[in-house]
């Protein structure tokens, strides 16, 4: 205790003199400004680095993301939670958004993703093809058709003219993916960025009319946002060049 | 040789006792607190198993520790009765239960038996009418009439009485003292106690424990 | 009759502002809830297909799981509090962590312990036997949460209760067995109530470990809290419909466990 006192004097004269000027620059680049996106969980990743390509370009402003079920973001900007951008993974969900007036503008889409079949590393069911997916005393896992990815579920089932018998619905795609990367089961359906960033932890099926549902994401400034223009140049940057590529790297597909 | 014959060792209470009691008869066993009155009777009805010594009950051992071929009897197969200054009734069981608790050892087989059997034995100790009532419904002298009725019920070999008397009100224990002589008659017993007309009245002899070395903590 | 009354010993006017303080951090969400309720639609929402089904289901798991932590929790309980074994406070200890470990991480465990590929569930998945995704995976998974907070309640009431009836018992020539079944069991009366009661209704509101563990399907796997949790996606006012009878129960429960306690004491 009584050794640590004069490290402490120290440390508090060097910051009250030495660090002084240094306050205000540090300050500059660590963000005067704050920037809160919420962002459908499946795009987490493409997110986070536009995010940081979005501070290079903007010096002092802090990207901060919210991610989480589009759903739940949907609710929470309702609510009133301190937004400014919205991206949802589908377009009933923003939908709902707009509909309560917590829209600035009309949402713009900004990629697409498909519905991707996959199955644990081994294959285990030997599974081949949606029908196989669909057979019985396979455990096929789901999403819920109340959450997007399993609207897009239920279209592809619908168009390809197969009754889905899954044994779970599950709510969110990263629940679908735990269970099939733990091998409980022996195939899901996921977001083909999700099958993309889950690498070899699974098999991914090629799907031959993955292209009948295609989930379109939609991106707005919110209506109550405090850096209004910030965050339309932040919509802008996602639908332009860069986000476009970081995206593409990402498997999603171009609106 | 038919009474009790016993030694009991426990270093870490200090406790080193032996003594005799000629069947049929009364022991009272005497002494300060903290000479281990307790812990002889605990080692005698098996809930503590002391370091060296032995216990042999009408020709049955007991137990026998610290020889090298060591025998333990468990509690139940004792035959060794235990009351203690709270009655200890059960009580989730009217008096009834509670005496009839221990009749299977004595042989009473059968619902009818039993219940008569219980209702003698409340008869017995002047509770006869509080058949029916539970341990919180009596009280202190008469929850410990059924206590005794409890225990000679189960027609143990040997009794052990801690303080029987020493929880009741004033008024009630040359009541309880009385009846204890009644029933004791012919029965093998140790009473500890304290006071020395409990003994008067209720033993044929009487061994004092000395206040013993002090106690040594136990050996790893 | 005269009336006397104690004077109570109070804390600080400070501290008790706090406490009332405190106490509405924890009251409030609730009143909220009830005041989110649109009181003429609250029948339809608990009618549903959907909505019964979860709650069938949900009485049916965990009724089941509270029967089999009795089974065995008892045995645990009594093991854990009268056996005298090296590392037993460790023991003890360790039942207490299904309590504190975050359920989702629970679900995982028990992934890793009975799903497909897990250490005994690959054994079972050879003998044909399938955990996951059935309603025993629901139970399986209740069990792992609740099971501690009956061996807590168990243990309690031994430890106050002592074992001076037991040895009474043995003297009087008990077996251990009837021991244990006239006496010792009644004798934990009380706990046990209150215990079993508790851990109902932890099993009615397991939700990590069973969205984890056990997936979610209609009529098998999807209880009350995961149906919650789903209609939350689509509809709100379902879902807070829904967590009110989740409340209710809980209410219920509660009253049943600790109401009575006053009036008990002899």
């Amino acid at each position: 205790m009584s050794r640590a006192l004069p490290a402490l004097a120290a440390a508090s004269a060097l910051a009250l003199t030495g660090c002084a000027g240094g306050v205000s620059e540090a300050g500059a680049t660590a963000g005067d400004v704050t920037l809160t996106v919420f962002a459908a969980a499946s795009l987490a990743d493409a997110f986070e680095e536009i995010g940081e390509r979005f501070e290079v370009e903007h010096p002092g402003v802090e990207v901060r993301f919210n991610v989480a079920g589009s759903s739940s973001l949907a609710q929470q900007i309702r609510a009133g939670a301190p937004a400014d951008v919205f991206a949802s993974a589908d377009e009933p969900t923003m939908d709902r958004a707009v509909e309560a007036d917590a829209v600035s503008g009309s949402p713009r889409p900004f990629a697409t993703n498909v519905l991707a079949l996959v199955t644990p590393p081994d294959n285990p069911a030997g599974i081949a093809s949606l029908q196989d997916a669909a057979a019985e005393g396979v455990d096929l896992v789901v999403c819920a058709p109340q959450v997007p990815c399993g609207a897009a579920t239920a279209t592809l089932a619908a168009d390809a003219g197969l009754a889905l018998a899954p044994v779970s619905e599950e709510s969110s795609v990263t629940d679908v993916l735990g269970k099939v990367t733990s091998g409980e089961a022996d195939a899901g359906l996921v977001y083909a960025t999700d099958a993309a960033a889950a690498g070899d932890a699974v098999h991914a099926v090629r799907l031959e009319r993955a292209g009948s549902a295609v989930n379109t994401y939609p991106i707005a400034a919110l209506a109550h946002s405090e850096h209004r223009e910030l965050a339309e140049a932040f919509v802008e940057f996602v639908l332009g060049a860069p986000g476009r590529q970081v995206l593409r790297d990402d498997g999603f597909g171009a609106p | 040789m038919t009474g009790l014959d016993c030694r009991v060792v426990v270093p870490e209470r200090g406790v080193d006792v032996a003594f005799a009691v000629p069947a049929g008869q009364t022991l009272a066993l005497t002494g300060a607190n903290g000479t281990g009155k307790s812990t002889v009777l605990d080692a005698l009805a098996g809930w503590l198993r002391p370091e060296a010594g032995h216990a042999r009950l009408n020709g049955r051992t007991l137990f026998t520790a610290g020889t090298g071929h060591d025998s333990w009897v468990p509690a139940r197969h004792r035959r060794v009765g235990y009351l203690t200054q709270d009655a200890r009734l059960f009580p989730h069981l009217s008096a009834e239960a509670n005496v009839a608790f221990g009749l299977d050892r004595a042989g009473v087989v059968g619902r009818a038996a039993r219940r008569r059997a219980a209702r003698a034995w409340l008869e017995r100790v002047g509770v006869g009418e509080l058949a029916g009532r539970r341990p919180h419904q009596m009280s202190g002298g008469q929850a410990q009439r059924t206590a005794i009725a409890r225990v000679l019920a189960s027609e143990p070999q040997l009794v052990l009485l801690d303080e029987p008397l020493a929880a009741l009100d004033a008024q009630v224990v040359p009541q309880i003292r009385a009846l204890l002589a009644e029933v004791l008659t012919g029965r093998t017993t140790v009473l500890v106690t304290h006071h020395a007309a409990d003994a008067e009245a209720l033993a044929h002899a009487t061994h004092r424990i000395a206040r013993a070395a002090p106690a040594r903590p136990p050996t790893a | 009759m005269s009336i006397t009354r104690e004077i109570p010993v109070r804390p600080p006017l400070a501290l008790t502002v706090v406490g009332v303080l405190g106490g509405a951090a924890l009251l409030l969400p609730f009143v909220a809830l009830v005041a989110g309720v649109d009181l003429r639609r609250l029948p339809r929402l608990l009618t549903s297909p959907e909505a019964l089904d979860a709650l069938w289901l949900s009485l049916r798991t965990s009724l089941t799981a509270t029967a089999v932590c009795l089974v065995l929790g008892i045995p645990l309980a009594l093991a854990l509090n009268r056996l005298d074994f090296p590392g037993r406070s460790l023991a003890r200890s360790l039942v207490l962590l299904p309590l504190v470990v975050p359920p989702v991480v629970g679900g995982i465990a028990l992934t890793e312990a009975f799903g497909r590929r897990g250490l005994v569930g690959e054994h079972l998945h050879a003998l044909g036997i399938e955990i996951a995704f059935t309603s025993a995976a629901v139970v399986l998974a209740q069990v792992f949460v609740s099971l501690p907070f009956l061996v807590v309640a168990l243990e309690g009431t031994l430890q106050t209760r002592g074992e001076a009836h037991e040895r009474t018992a043995l003297s009087l020539g008990a077996s251990p067995a009837r021991t244990f079944l006239t006496v010792t069991l009644p004798l934990m009366g009380p706990g046990l109530l209150a215990g079993t009661v508790l851990t109902f209704a932890r099993a009615l509101g397991e939700f990590g470990a069973t969205i984890t563990f056990a997936g979610s399907l209609q009529g098998t796997t999807r209880t009350l809290p995961l149906q919650v949790y789903l209609e939350r996606e689509t509809d709100p006012e379902a879902a807070v419909a829904l967590s009110l009878v989740l409340v209710a129960v809980a209410l219920a429960v509660i009253t049943l466990a600790y109401g009575r306690r006053r009036v008990r004491l002899p």
